[in-house]
């Protein structure tokens, strides 16, 4: 080992052992459940739901990618942000600038809705090198205004306050078409599936490890030799490109972009949607989404009884379940396995 | 003997407040040096300019004559300068198993085996059972040890260790102690800010005591202990009296 005082060198580790460990079972499961999970939910044009679920489960989808990237940044690398809707924003209007002054179709868009996210994101991340906790938050809110502002001014390209209005037309991804309901949210549910297992592989990664590190104590990470500043821009971007990606399907599924659409108060719903689900798991910001998107349609209130009831929710689970839904389920199991006696949790087999 | 490091008239001020400093320090490769002085004395802003965690106002730092002043700290903690915090020890919201992860990610390892790990805990003295346990569950005598193996993890050739035996009992203490002298024999250089004399005297080849932000004496345990004016900065008025 590197150590004089360890007595195993590095490069006797058996490496079948280490084969073995990367295929393990264990490894695979989670992309493998990320994948079933994506066909299940792409079966459900098989049922024939109604437009207006169809709809529904879209933006659900879309709000999930985008809210999965807040979690990601914010339950792995333990930064908030306030400027997370003007980076998906950021990315719909690459979007539907393109398709409006390019006449750049979906495909073609799409590098330029990521790219417009992670650099955007990218940028985000410099004030969090120089400030920390509310300030940082309250300079990200800032920035969230600051892009909505010049959204609006820009109108010759933006259509300022207006907006752009964007039709797919007959346009055509993976064979499945863009303006047809079905067809779109099966689309989704593509990206939606590719986004979550990048992300699973990111948790899972040797980086994941080093942002989890970053997240408990940055000054013990540096002082173990971690650069914090590159790795915090690099999670920023790749948090502001999923956004990005993001905000290019929410435009092409509601056909219509505009400032007003990506202010500050949908930055704090997609917060809540992440607490709501678990910020510490990889599917907890998509089953919080859901239950924001689906709730109202299922309790049928009106939209301001809707937003009282999610809003007591939200503090039920802040007092009883800060972890989030899925740490409910996660407690329940943990619960149901410590009743097994022969578990012997911590042993090295 | 080159020294590993060494500052030459550090100086370090806060909007007019002054931290500490000027201050010459070495420390050789081996050598075990303690820092001593009164809560406020600067002992711990010093490991954090020496580290690169602050910028120093004036002055310099010199890694085996090289000048580091200007260094970034992740950087200097690859040249093998390690630093252990008083209480930031651990990652507290991930497993024994993940903070050694993250050590020996940061060493440059690719793949990492149980073996290595258990290898880890043993050498500092924790048991095999921790590993999958939260860090922030350990009890603090088995974080330091933690904050211990992941310093050793990063291969240190100075570890500046910042009250490393504050809240441990004897037995952890015991532990660090031990520890400590098996590094000193592989030629590793420790400098440890202590207020535990009885343990720390022991271990130290050369003892350096700061007052007010400023060297007061250096000299070997035996020297420094006589000195008048160390007993009452350190140990304060009364007791010299009683002398």
């Amino acid at each position: 080992m590197a150590h004089k005082g360890f007595s195993i060198e590095y490069s006797k580790i058996n490496a079948m052992n280490t084969l073995a460990t990367r295929i393990s079972r264990e490894n695979i499961f989670p992309y493998l459940g990320v994948i079933f999970l994506g066909f299940l939910v792409y079966m459900l044009p098989l049922m024939s739901p109604s437009g207006k679920v169809l709809s529904l489960a879209t933006t659900g989808l879309v709000f999930a990618i985008s809210s999965a990237s807040l979690g990601f940044l914010w339950g792995q690398c333990g930064q908030l942000t306030l400027a997370h809707a003007a980076i998906f924003g950021i990315g719909g209007y690459a979007a539907a600038i393109c398709a409006k002054h390019f006449d750049l179709g979906f495909l073609y868009a799409l590098p330029f809705s990521i790219g417009a996210g992670l650099v955007c994101g990218a940028m985000v991340a410099l004030p969090s090198l120089r400030t920390r906790g509310p300030y940082f938050l309250i300079l990200t809110f800032a920035i969230g205004e600051v892009i909505s502002v010049i959204e609006m001014r820009l109108e010759s390209i933006t259509g300022g306050i207006n907006g752009i209005t964007t039709l797919p037309g007959t346009q055509q991804f993976l064979g499945l078409h863009l303006s047809q309901r079905a067809d779109y949210y099966c689309i989704v549910v593509i990206f939606a599936t590719i986004v979550f297992l990048i992300l699973c592989g990111l948790m899972r990664s040797r980086w994941g490890v080093l942002l989890r590190g970053l997240r408990e104590n940055s000054d013990l990470a540096t002082s173990l030799g971690a650069n914090v500043a590159k790795h915090r821009i690099i999670v920023f971007a790749v948090s502001g490109a999923i956004a990005g990606l993001a905000g290019q399907l929410y435009v092409y599924h509601v056909k219509f972009i505009a400032p007003e659409l990506f202010t500050s108060h949908l930055s704090i719903i997609f917060l809540l949607v992440v607490l709501l689900g678990g910020k510490s798991y990889l599917l907890g910001p998509a089953l919080g989404s859901l239950v924001y998107v689906f709730m109202p349609e299922f309790i049928g209130l009106s939209p301001i009884l809707s937003q009282i009831v999610f809003g007591a929710l939200l503090i039920l689970m802040i007092l009883t379940a800060p972890g989030g839904l899925l740490s409910l389920i996660n407690r329940a199991i943990v619960w149901q396995k410590s009743e097994i006696p022969s578990k012997d949790i911590g042993i090295i087999k | 003997m080159k020294p590993l490091l060494q500052t030459i008239g550090l100086f370090k001020q806060f909007a007019g407040l002054r931290g500490f400093g000027p201050i010459d320090f070495y420390a050789n490769p081996g050598e075990t040096v303690g820092i001593i002085g009164p809560n406020g004395s600067g002992k711990t802003t010093f490991f954090n300019v020496v580290t690169g965690f602050l910028k120093p106002t004036s002055g310099q730092v010199l890694w085996q004559d090289q000048d580091i002043t200007n260094l970034a700290d992740y950087r200097r903690a690859r040249l093998g300068l390690v630093r252990t915090f008083q209480e930031k020890m651990v990652f507290q919201g991930t497993s024994v198993r993940e903070n050694l992860h993250f050590a020996l990610i940061q060493h440059g390892k690719l793949s990492i085996g149980d073996l290595e790990l258990t290898e880890v805990l043993a050498y500092v003295g924790l048991p095999n059972s921790t590993i999958d346990q939260k860090a922030g569950d350990l009890s603090w005598g088995q974080s330091r040890l933690l904050g211990m193996a992941l310093s050793l993890v990063m291969k240190p050739r100075l570890m500046l260790l910042d009250e490393p035996f504050a809240g441990l009992n004897r037995v952890s203490s015991l532990k660090i102690t031990n520890m400590l002298q098996s590094l000193k024999k592989d030629g590793i250089g420790i400098v440890i800010v202590e207020h535990e004399m009885s343990l720390l005297l022991p271990l130290c080849d050369r003892v350096v005591v700061f007052a007010d932000g400023q060297v007061l004496a250096e000299g070997s345990n035996h020297e420094i202990l006589q000195r008048n004016d160390v007993r009452k900065a350190y140990f304060g008025e009364e007791i010299v009296a009683r002398d």
